[in-house]
């Protein structure tokens, strides 16, 4: 039990921490065992910080620049303010053109101290770190793995698989290629030089939006998921989910993708694939294109019902095999902790927790390599299961022992839609 | 210079007093929000923030009060809301056990910074590769399936073998505690 308890603690601290293990680690904080898990956690915290050797004076120095760095935006903002003349008819020409030009001067240097401190840089300067992989930063070709800090204008080259994290959760992956932590906007963001990105981007004000720039195109992000590739033919953007503006640095014209758009940015920019039709899941009659494998399975006004009247396991799977496709719908999870979304005839899945009899939004895409589902917009970690390893394969649903799970809305995607 | 001297000394902009003031008091704040928060570079913002909170507040700081828990009142303070603003961006299975965790914080530790500092002794202590792989599990931040990867063992192996040493590392904080 002790082993299963630090196994889960561990698995919550890094992050892993999968819908079975959260519910019973809820669980049993709310049972009495929150003194021993917080300890546990506390410990966990203590022992980072015991293998760090950022000292007293470093956080000093952190702190008095941090304070200089305030106060000196404050005071470029007040300048501005006091520069900045109340509306009166002058009789001389050239003392409006110097005040001008003096609140022109501290305005820019205002918005450029706010710019800079936007990406909430840490003491050492850093915006962002490498999550996982290896990089080369600077003209000095200085190594960097993962922890390594990355800080405004380095020129970093990926030497093959790696991440970015920033600190609000925002992060990309990429193969080779190579970016500069050199923000377009005030928000977050980077240039991208050369390569293939992977973007989750996390909520981002909308006046500070994630932002990243390509030779020839400028992409803001509010929320996303999308993929962005630079060669010396242009930029090509292709949006999972959420919204993005793709603008063409050129002329200056725009596109506002919607998820499963493609666009590409050359001399111009054009869509590549325009909306596509999504198909119902479960047409009227379509419970014949299902196997019901356990459990018994109903239709609805809107979509599918199943439980198990004998208090067993449900399951129904589609007679139809699939490799890419794109699923959406909405699953409702009674008397049960969670459902399953399986692909590949369970040879991975998803566990969807249930929200105490509310409607979840579920969104999966399977594509090439790429396997994502997300709950209500946030990420879900991919189990396998003890199927197969075949990326071709049924797709089922998934109630345990004692539940009932409806699914309404579902529509998919596959490569063969028009 | 002792302490009241250099909180009223830093309460009129004496940059050099209030330095002396964050270098006495950081282990403490580091050791405070650590309690709450596995994330190393969010224990340092953290830290920084409140330094920065108490620099703009020490104005109006009643001298006759005691500095340290004020100073660790703004910290706690820090640490609730940054766990509490990072709950609706997490994925919902951590969410789930951050709140039940938010619901009631955990008792006070009086004296965090002398479990930070027998930690780091304990450490010291520990055989190099085991030091190693902690440093490189839990600074690095390397994924245990890495870690396996690179030592020629199971992910589970790893699991296990990071679980002895910390169960070996909190004996010994808790022996030298008693000692």
């Amino acid at each position: 039990m002790s082993d299963d308890l630090d196994r889960r603690i561990e698995a919550y601290l890094d992050g892993s921490l999968g819908a079975e293990d959260a519910v019973e680690l809820a669980r049993l904080v709310r049972a009495g065992g929150r003194s021993e898990i917080s300890r546990k956690v506390a410990f966990a915290g203590l022992l980072v910080q015991s293998l760090d050797p950022t000292d007293g004076q470093a956080i000093a120095r952190s702190v008095l620049a941090r304070i200089d760095a305030e106060d000196s935006a404050s005071g470029m903002v007040r300048a501005v303010q006091r520069g900045i003349a109340p509306r009166r008819r002058r009789r001389r020409t050239a003392r409006p053109l110097r005040f001008a030009w003096l609140t022109a001067v501290a305005a820019l240097l205002a918005l450029g101290l706010l710019w800079w401190l936007g990406p909430s840089a840490s003491g050492d300067g850093r915006i962002a770190s490498i999550a996982s992989g290896s990089a080369r930063i600077g003209t000095a070709d200085t190594a960097a793995g993962p922890g390594s800090a990355l800080r405004l204008g380095d020129v970093v080259r990926f030497t093959g698989p790696a991440t970015v994290r920033w600190k609000d959760g925002s992060e990309i992956a990429m193969d080779g290629g190579g970016i500069t932590m050199q923000p377009p906007g005030p928000g977050r963001g980077l240039r991208l030089d050369a390569g293939a990105l992977e973007a989750v981007i996390a909520a981002q004000p909308t006046d500070a939006p994630f932002a990243i720039a390509t030779a020839t195109a400028r992409i803001e992000v509010v929320g996303t998921r999308f993929r962005l590739e630079a060669s010396g033919v242009g930029t090509r953007c292709d949006l999972h989910d959420g919204s993005v503006r793709l603008t063409c640095v050129a002329d200056g014209r725009s596109l506002v993708l919607r998820p499963g758009q493609s666009a590409v940015v050359a001399d111009g920019i054009s869509l590549v694939h325009g909306e596509r039709a999504w198909r119902p899941l479960f047409p009227s009659g379509a419970l014949a294109q299902w196997r019901q494998q356990h459990g018994a399975w109903s239709a609805t006004a809107d979509g599918i019902r199943g439980s198990s009247p004998d208090g067993g396991k449900a399951r129904i799977l589609s007679l139809a095999g699939y490799a890419d496709l794109e699923l959406a719908c909405r699953l409702r999870i009674t008397g049960a902790d969670f459902a399953e979304i399986q692909v590949g005839d369970y040879n991975w899945f998803f566990e969807i927790p249930a929200r105490r009899g509310a409607w979840t939004e579920v969104h999966l895409r399977q594509r090439g390599g790429e396997l994502v589902c997300s709950a209500d917009g946030v990420q879900l970690a991919a189990q396998p299961g003890a199927g197969v390893a075949a990326r071709r394969g049924p797709l089922a649903f998934y109630i345990m022992p004692g539940g009932t799970l409806e699914i309404a809305d579902a529509r998919i995607l596959t490569p063969d839609d028009p | 210079m002792d302490e009241p001297r250099l909180i009223a000394a830093a309460a009129t902009g004496d940059r050099e007093a209030f330095s002396e003031l964050v270098r006495l008091h950081q282990a403490r704040l580091r050791a405070l929000a650590a309690l709450s928060i596995a994330d190393r570079d969010d224990v340092l913002d953290i830290v920084q923030e409140s330094f920065v909170d108490a620099w703009r507040g020490l104005p109006g700081f009643a001298q006759e009060r005691e500095f340290g828990p004020w100073l660790r009142a703004i910290c706690r303070n820090r640490v609730l809301k940054h766990l509490r603003a990072r709950i609706p961006r997490r994925r919902r299975e951590l969410a789930l056990v951050d709140e039940a965790l938010l619901e009631a914080p955990p008792a006070d530790d009086e004296r965090p910074e002398d479990r930070l500092a027998a930690l780091r002794r304990c450490l010291d202590g520990l055989d190099a590769g085991h030091r190693r792989l902690l440093e490189r599990r839990y600074h690095d931040g390397r994924a245990v399936a890495d870690l396996a990867g690179e030592l020629g063992k199971t992910p589970n192996a790893v699991s296990m073998i990071l679980l002895r040493i910390k169960a070996a590392l909190q004996r010994c904080v808790e022996t030298a505690g008693t000692a």
